[in-house]
């Protein structure tokens, strides 16, 4: 079986930060474990710029994935869901799949779009937030709370699964084995100006303003707080 | 806006709760914007529940219902079980705004029914009038800390919803809806289910109240974060560095890789603030911070706070509650 694991997004510390405070985002990651746990043939692709993406695919690598590869134009900074998904899609076509997983969601954003994007980009079924996947001869068993249920859906190969979490635990790093493959836009016949970036797609971040927390001194006076403001 | 799409997730015949909160307040903003309203069931033949549902659907505000009949939607709503549906009902009435609510079949059909359109997508957001009268969606991202905001007027493009289920006020609409049938046909692919168990932390997903074990916890201390959350009537959750730390199990973890949750009072206890953990805290509910450090980021979005050693806080917050109750 051959598995393909599309990197969702590295989380940022905040919308114009550049600073990483994770390689991989949870969910990424959990994908990643599951994939490597299923004893699938695994090949991770990512969308961004070297200094973003490489270091999460040379721990795929070192994890145990058989290839690592990314995909990147500068025209695309700032991509949305969709321009996102297409690229991704375009790498896992080209690699050959019977199973895509991804995390589920960002750590930051958490639009939870890209996977069932990529599905359809695909034209595979997906099922989204599981907490668990395994191989059951020509389907996946995803694992899905749905409450107030735990249920395990089987689902026909080939299909796509977003991942939440995973009972399979880190591999241990192993040095050495291929580098990270790189490919361009034209390479997978996606051409940058489709793709633009749709910002008016995206809205604007702004700052919430912080709601100025009522610290208080003492438990009993944050009790008889909370019950003035009838919260309990 | 000419026509608000709201897909209607069924909960043993009835249309679900958060359903129906999302249809309200589709209704309040096609009442100013002029649009039509349509609410779409998936069921199997007759409309389940009967005449019921048509009922339910009217007075939450529906100008129109359409039913998309196919051989069996009882599985659970997914893109895969019941994507077909929805699409036959866009298929039949074009629509600028698509409405879902955000349960976990909401956020599984929503964005693939988003990509599919080209649309927007706006996932767990709120929808409301800017102080100009805009019409707005918005959203809590990077752990509440900012929000995204995107001005309906600005795009072009249609834009798929899912609505955080809360605590919005039911509207009642007036006239019986007019029922469309349209025929949806069998799901592309067949998906199974081979086993159910009950979720054992299924109360997380409906309490009132939360209390959270963070990482900054002992282990000794999850006594009193049990007892508080008895105290106050609320479930115990854990943040994923408290699973990672063996503080308690993966099912009462909240956060993007674990359970949302949405009541009224969270209580982090020892939770730094990850934007990974709040991604799993309704951006309404009302943060308590108990936490000895004063610089922790989860102070930036608690609404209360308390500033020390876990334990003494705890034990005089349980002793508060229960004087008052004796």
């Amino acid at each position: 079986v051959t598995a393909v694991v599309v990197l969702v997004r590295r989380p940022r510390a905040a919308p114009d930060g550049a600073a990483a405070p994770r390689l991989l985002g949870r969910c990424d990651e959990a994908a990643l474990r599951a994939a490597l746990a299923l004893g699938a043939h695994v090949a991770v692709v990512a969308a961004g710029p070297a200094e973003r993406e490489d270091d999460a695919l040379r721990l795929a690598l070192a994890w145990g994935a058989a290839r690592a590869l990314r995909v990147w134009d500068p025209a695309l900074e700032g991509l949305d869901y969709h321009a996102t998904a297409q690229v991704l899609a375009a790498a896992a076509r080209r690699l050959g799949f019977d199973l895509v997983l991804g995390g589920d969601r960002s750590d930051d954003e958490g639009d939870g779009a890209v996977g069932p994007a990529v599905a359809e980009a695909l034209a595979v079924p997906h099922v989204t937030s599981a907490l668990d996947v395994a191989l059951d001869g020509a389907g996946a068993l995803v694992v899905r709370r749905d409450p107030p249920h735990v249920r395990t859906l089987r689902v026909p190969l080939p299909a796509l699964v977003t991942v939440t979490s995973s009972r399979a635990s880190q591999p241990v790093p192993v040095a050495g084995g291929r580098g990270v493959e790189t490919l361009d836009l034209d390479a997978l016949g996606i051409r940058a100006a489709e793709l633009r970036p749709r910002q008016q797609c995206v809205g604007r971040a702004t700052e919430a303003p912080p709601p100025a927390p009522k610290l208080l001194g003492r438990p009993d006076e944050l009790y008889a707080r909370l019950r003035q403001d009838r919260l309990l | 806006v000419a026509n608000i799409l709201v897909y209607i997730e069924m909960a043993e015949d009835r249309p679900g709760a958060p359903s129906l909160e999302a249809l309200g307040r589709a209704r309040r903003v096609a009442s100013t914007l002029g649009a039509t309203v349509y609410a779409v069931v998936p069921c199997a033949g007759a409309p389940s529940g009967g005449t019921g549902t048509i009922d339910a659907l009217s007075r939450y505000g529906a100008d129109k219902i359409i039913l998309a009949v196919g051989p069996d939607h009882r599985m659970p709503s997914l893109h895969a079980t019941h994507g077909h549906a929805l699409w036959a009902a866009l298929e039949r009435v074009p629509a600028a705004l698509v409405v879902l609510a955000a349960t976990p079949g909401g956020r599984d059909l929503a964005p693939r029914v988003a990509a599919r359109l080209g649309a927007a997508y706006a996932p767990e957001a709120t929808l409301d009038y800017g102080p100009d009268g805009e019409l707005a969606v918005s959203r809590a991202v990077y752990g509440g800390g900012y929000r995204r905001t995107l001005e309906l007027l600005d795009i072009d493009r249609p834009l798929v919803l899912t609505l955080q289920p809360g605590r919005a006020p039911a509207v009642r609409g007036d006239d019986e809806a007019e029922v469309i049938v349209v025929q949806s046909g069998a799901p592309p692919v067949a998906v199974e289910e081979i086993a159910r168990a009950v979720d054992p932390a299924s109360a997380l997903d409906t309490a009132s109240v939360v209390v959270t074990a963070g990482a900054g916890l002992a282990a000794a201390d999850l006594d009193l974060v049990r007892d508080l959350a008895g105290a106050l009537g609320g479930e115990v959750a854990v943040t994923r560095g408290a699973v990672e730390r063996g503080l308690g199990p993966a099912e009462r973890e909240v956060g993007a890789s674990g359970r949302r949750v949405a009541p009224r009072l969270y209580v982090a206890c020892g939770a730094s603030g990850s934007a990974e953990h709040l991604a799993g805290v309704a951006p309404d509910a009302q943060i308590v911070a108990i936490n000895s450090d004063p610089a922790a980021p989860i102070f930036r979005v608690a609404s209360y706070g308390l500033v020390g050693d876990f334990a003494e806080m705890a034990r005089g917050l349980i002793a508060a509650v229960r004087g008052a109750q004796a």
